[in-house]
């Protein structure tokens, strides 16, 4: 599956921190991913990785200060986001990137109806449309997130919508204006697991028609699944294993990622004895990151080198990359945990078709 | 001090034999909303808790189970119906009796960063259910407070510091063991994992296991998340919109799951296996869950139901046994 | 990359304590509110002006008292009216004036330098005099002497010559008698400027002057400022401690009984304070223990109402909801979960009430229902200085100075605390 796509986000040894009382919390230590058109990307790892952050980032969205950039580069469009001015910024949020937010019952105005609200996100950007033409997208948006009556629905106010409803109209607010990205920060981690199906369902149509691409910030590694293309997974701060979804699943090579996909509880596979396997202890606390890598305090395979020095990207394969010491050619080879091997089962059996 | 020791159980032993250790007949709990409507919270419940086992209670937000294990534990008092702990009525207690009933049923809370008073100490945080029913004093307090939070999975140091300063999952903790401090014996989790993320859910079931173990406790595990509950659950109960929808053991649950509900429930939760995910075919249900303020008369799931018959709008479907400890309410069973 | 040794492989294992521990330093509430209050300079000033005030309002009576034994209350008419600045010069008078005309005469307080602004000369002979001293009073310098200094003039005569005759006649007394002092006369411009010589010292045993019954401006500033502060700090915690307690049983209990209990603070708020005050001063004795509990009897409401709005907010927190759980009473509940959480608030809104409470006792001061004579207070001082204000201002100009400092620093203080104590502008 290689043909040419356009790259639209490049994102070069980023590297933000933010300034408080206690002193400087190193929350994004340098990492570097792309995005290509029309594809999702989905940003995986626990409470304080730096996700947020990163996604925040992309759209210049963390308060500058305390806030700050050390170092890197946000390429969108050609262009480096991180030398934007605040006026050029606002040109292109809402235009060419579009955000998603967590608790759609909070990111909503409460005393504006819903209509308006789309509406404005078209007008606050110079466009010579009249006010029916405005009127007329935000109602087509509207009908495209599946909401049910959308003439009437539209001078409704958000306490008139359910969870579900909301999240969609926040997602017809983000994609009012055709933006070439959006940006999703844990969108369904509130709702119901039925909404939420719904919702995942709803996105990946939205992409087949409009091409938008999207980064999901989750840490639900069954909503990842089924969603991404790719997958990026943080820890720390930094990225420790990059690779495409199938790779990810059913070759991750990361001792973390290891962990993760331990922990996740099936619905389907018969419960195998009475503990679910986890990853004790806590993540570090970025005000005095560790100097090698950030998982090794936690890390059962952790070895003298991973405290003293930071693991590089070790290339797996195509598109599949680990910051881990294991794969280095001299280490010790470790064999994957025998947690997985019910996945690759079922990767083999179905054939890789 | 150190906690009394109880009867240890390895294994789950059969259900038959148990002991009855909570048992509910046709609870309601109606909230009143004004222009005669009521909220119908709980609308008749009926089941039995065993001693030394963990129920699982499951449904999406708004089905009630929320306000159900609340009025449990007396924290509201009940429209209708009752509620048995050990045989004794728990709605007609009062003042010694009721604090009692305190020190042996308790509550695990679902958010960490609401459930601790910000201002206080972690110590004292804990130590509140000591506190409130003078268990112990000075050097004995503090060990025990100690002793806590080492149960938990925590330090004695973290004892001088405020809530604000630990993770979610560490909160959680904190919560656990403020539940432990009373020595209960049944606790009801509202829904303690959802908040954390997924690797620290795995640490917070791992500890209530090991402490049901330990203590011999009997747990009612609220949760919305089906995945989680079938690795803490014995048996698992599926609610919808304030009225029970099936009952079972927990493998038989997600093996054979009889209810509508449940079947779709099962069916939109995402599993982490790409291949699988991408290619399955899903149960999607339309609509958004409705409000239990003046539900309709026949069963409740029937606007959102794909194989709903005429029957179902008329009829409230009753809770029958279909096999051997597998309960459902539906109309599809009825012989 | 570079070589890596076969021992850097080694395996080590977990480090769980290590990824436990908590590296930041541990900050309770107030303790993170004080820090954010540190940084807010209008604050610390006001914080550091209220307590030099206080700390001199302790001893600034001590002192005097030690030094020169004053007091409050002990009167000296012989030294009505003094300012903080004596000088023993005579006063001035024109007694007879037939040599020049002008427009304007504008002489100083004490008499001390008079100006006579375009003036012209008549161009005759005639005679100039004036009287320097006076005999009706006693002077500073403890005498009754009067001296005459007069000149003849001609029609030749031009200023410069009169003024040099002027001034030769002055050296001529001040030959006679050194207690003279001596006489400037000048020329500026078309204005004649004509001033007594004499030593400028500072007051030294009366620092800010005494008042029109010769009492200590300096004793009776800062026993004011205790009184002052002793009304407004005590009616403020009066206030805060009931009205603390009844709007957070209030809004605990809920229901009817808080429906009652408002509606009681409600018709209170309806009446106006100053029948209030009016009628409780008709029926109790005049005095200081009065004003503070008539103030205080008009400020709880206030509290009691914002306390109630916050316990209503919080009342349904899952941390209220764990306590009852466990089985706290109402008491436990209100005392210790609720109360502490509304801590900011309130103390914001005690520390806004202190100036309130400063200001209304003034104005009662003002309206004759004040600290009764000869207690001192701000309002009282404040008052006596307004009404001789345009004879001797620095009866009014010192102690408004400091009443006003006081106000301020209360409310710059105020504002900085309530921006430090809000949880929610935390970095």
């Amino acid at each position: 599956m290689t043909y040419l796509k356009k790259k639209i986000l490049e994102v070069k040894d980023l590297q933000v921190s933010f300034d408080t009382y206690a002193g400087e919390i190193q929350a994004v230590r340098g990492i570097s991913f792309h995005l290509f058109e029309g594809e999702t990307l989905a940003i995986v790892g626990e409470s304080g990785c730096g996700k947020s952050v990163t996604a925040k980032s992309i759209m210049r969205l963390n308060p500058e200060p305390p806030a700050r950039f050390k170092s890197g580069e946000i390429i969108f469009n050609g262009e480096d986001i991180v030398t934007k001015s605040k006026k050029e910024m606002m040109e292109i949020r809402g235009k060419n990137m579009g955000m998603i937010f967590q608790d759609p019952m909070t990111s909503l105005n409460p005393t504006m109806t819903i209509g308006k609200q789309i509406v404005e996100g078209l007008r606050s950007h110079k466009n010579n449309l009249s006010k029916e033409e405005t009127h007329k997208i935000a109602l087509d948006m509207l009908k495209l997130v599946q909401i049910p009556n959308a003439e009437k629905r539209f001078a409704e106010y958000p306490h008139q919508f359910s969870g579900g409803m909301r999240q969609r109209a926040m997602i017809a607010i983000a994609l009012v204006s055709n933006p070439q990205l959006l940006i999703a920060d844990e969108p369904t981690t509130a709702l119901d697991v039925t909404i939420q199906a719904q919702i995942l369902e709803l996105m990946k149509d939205i992409q087949q028609k409009i091409n938008t691409s999207i980064i999901m910030i989750t840490h639900d590694l069954g909503v990842v699944a089924n969603i991404s293309h790719r997958v990026v997974v943080m820890y720390g701060g930094k990225i420790v294993e990059y690779a495409d979804t199938n790779e990810l699943y059913y070759n991750p090579k990361h001792p973390y990622t290891w962990g993760l996909l331990s922990s996740v509880p099936r619905v389907d596979i018969v419960k195998t004895g009475n503990k679910l396997s986890s990853i004790e202890g806590t993540p570090p606390d970025l005000f005095a990151p560790p100097i090698g890598c950030p998982f090794a305090d936690r890390c059962e395979y952790s070895m003298k080198i991973c405290r003293e020095k930071m693991p590089p990207d070790f290339i797996i394969s195509e598109g599949h990359g680990s910051a881990c010491w294991l794969s280095h050619p001299a280490a010790p080879k470790v064999a994957t945990p025998s947690l997985f091997i019910g996945l690759n089962e079922t990767a083999q059996k179905r054939g890789e078709n | 001090m150190k906690l009394p020791k109880r009867e240890v159980k390895i294994k789950m032993p059969d259900l038959d034999k148990k002991e009855i250790l909570l048992s509910v007949k046709n609870l309601k709990k109606y909230f009143y909303v004004g222009k005669n409507q009521y909220l119908k919270a709980v609308d008749d419940v009926s089941f039995d808790i065993y001693k030394g086992e963990t129920l699982g209670l499951v449904g999406e937000s708004g089905c009630g189970k929320s306000t159900f294990g609340r009025t449990i534990l007396r924290i509201y008092k009940a429209t209708a119906g009752t509620v048995e702990f050990e045989g004794k009525s728990v709605h007609n207690l009062k003042g010694k009796d009721l604090r009692n009933y305190n020190k042996r049923a308790q509550m695990i809370f679902q958010d960490p960063y609401a459930s601790l008073n910000p201002r206080m100490l972690v110590s004292e945080i804990v130590a509140e259910g000591i506190d409130i029913h003078k268990l112990s004093y000075g050097k004995e307090r503090k060990k025990r407070i100690d002793d806590l939070l080492e149960l938990v999975g925590l330090n004695k140091e973290h004892a001088n510091r405020f809530p604000h300063e630990f993770s979610g999952g560490q909160r959680q903790r904190i919560g656990i063991a403020r539940a432990l401090a009373v020595d209960p014996d049944f606790i009801v989790c509202d829904e303690p994992i959802s908040a954390l993320d997924v690797s620290v859910q795995a640490q917070v079931v791992n500890l209530l296991q090991e402490l049901q173990t330990k203590y011999g406790l009997t747990f009612l595990f609220i949760a919305h998340d089906l995945s989680m509950v079938r690795y803490i659950s014995d048996r698992v109960c599926v609610m919808y919109l304030g009225s029970l929808a099936e009952l079972a053991e927990s493998n038989t649950l997600y093996n054979k799951p009889l209810h509508p509900y449940t079947q779709a429930l099962l069916s939109s939760i995402p599993r982490p296996d790409p291949l699988i995910e991408k290619t399955r075919k899903r149960i999607m249900l339309e609509g958004d869950v409705p409000s239990p303020i003046n539900p309709p008369n026949g069963c409740k799931f029937v606007d959102r139901c794909n194989k709903a018959m005429e029957i179902c709008r008329e009829n409230r479907p009753k809770m029958v046994e279909i096999e051997p400890k597998h309960f459902v309410a539906c109309h599809l069973y009825d012989k | 990359m570079d070589k890596i040794e076969k021992s850097q492989f080694e395996h080590v294992g977990k480090n769980l304590e290590a990824a436990q521990s908590i590296k930041r330093p541990s900050m309770s509430y107030l303790q993170d509110a004080y820090r954010r209050l540190k940084k807010n300079k209008p604050s610390i000033i006001s914080f550091w002006i209220l307590v030099i005030l206080i700390i001199l309002a302790i001893i600034g009576p001590m002192i005097s008292k030690g030094l020169y034994g004053h007091n409050y209350r002990v009167q000296n008419l012989n030294i009505q009216n003094q300012t903080f600045i004596l000088s023993n010069q005579r006063s001035l008078k024109l007694s007879s004036n037939s040599v020049f005309e002008y427009k304007r005469y504008k002489p100083n307080l004490r008499k001390t330098e008079l100006k006579f602004k375009k003036v012209e000369l008549k161009g005759q002979s005639g005679k100039l005099g004036f009287i320097v001293g006076d005999e009706s009073e006693e002077s500073y310098q403890g005498d009754k002497k009067e001296y005459k200094l007069q000149i003849t003039t001609t029609s030749s005569d031009d200023w410069d010559s009169i003024i040099n005759k002027l001034n030769v006649e002055s050296e001529t007394l001040l030959k006679a008698d050194p207690a003279f002092r001596g006489v400037t006369f000048k020329k500026s411009g078309s204005s004649l400027v004509i001033e007594t010589k004499g030593d400028k010292k500072f007051n030294n045993e009366y620092w800010l002057g005494t008042d029109n019954f010769g009492r200590d401006l300096w004793t009776r500033l800062w026993e004011g400022s205790r009184v002052s502060f002793i009304i407004a700090i005590v009616s403020v915690l009066f206030t805060g401690l009931f009205g603390v307690v009844y709007g957070g049983i209030s809004g605990y209990i809920g229901g009817n009984s808080d429906n009652i209990m408002m509606r009681i603070i409600e018709i209170l708020m309806v009446i106006p304070d100053l029948l209030y005050i009016m009628l409780l001063s008709i029926v109790l004795p005049r005095g200081i223990t009065t004003i503070t509990l008539v103030l205080a009897f008009t400020g709880w409401m206030g509290t009691a109402i914002l306390v109630r709005g916050e316990v209503l907010r919080l009342k349904h927190s899952e941390y209220v909801l764990a306590s009852q759980t466990l089985g706290a009473d109402a008491k436990r509940v209100i005392f210790k979960h609720l109360i502490p959480n509304c801590m900011g608030p309130i103390i914001v809104n005690m520390t806004m009430m202190i100036p309130k409470m400063i200001f209304a006792e003034a104005f009662l001061s003002f309206i004759g229902l004040g600290v009764p004579a000869p207690y001192a207070s701000l309002g009282v001082l404040v008052n006596d200085g307004a009404k001789i204000f345009y004879q001797y201002p620095h009866l009014l100009i010192i102690p408004s100075i400091v009443l006003c400092l006081i106000m301020l620093a209360f409310n710059i203080l105020g504002d900085g605390l309530r921006d430090s104590l809000d949880p929610k502008l935390r970095k």
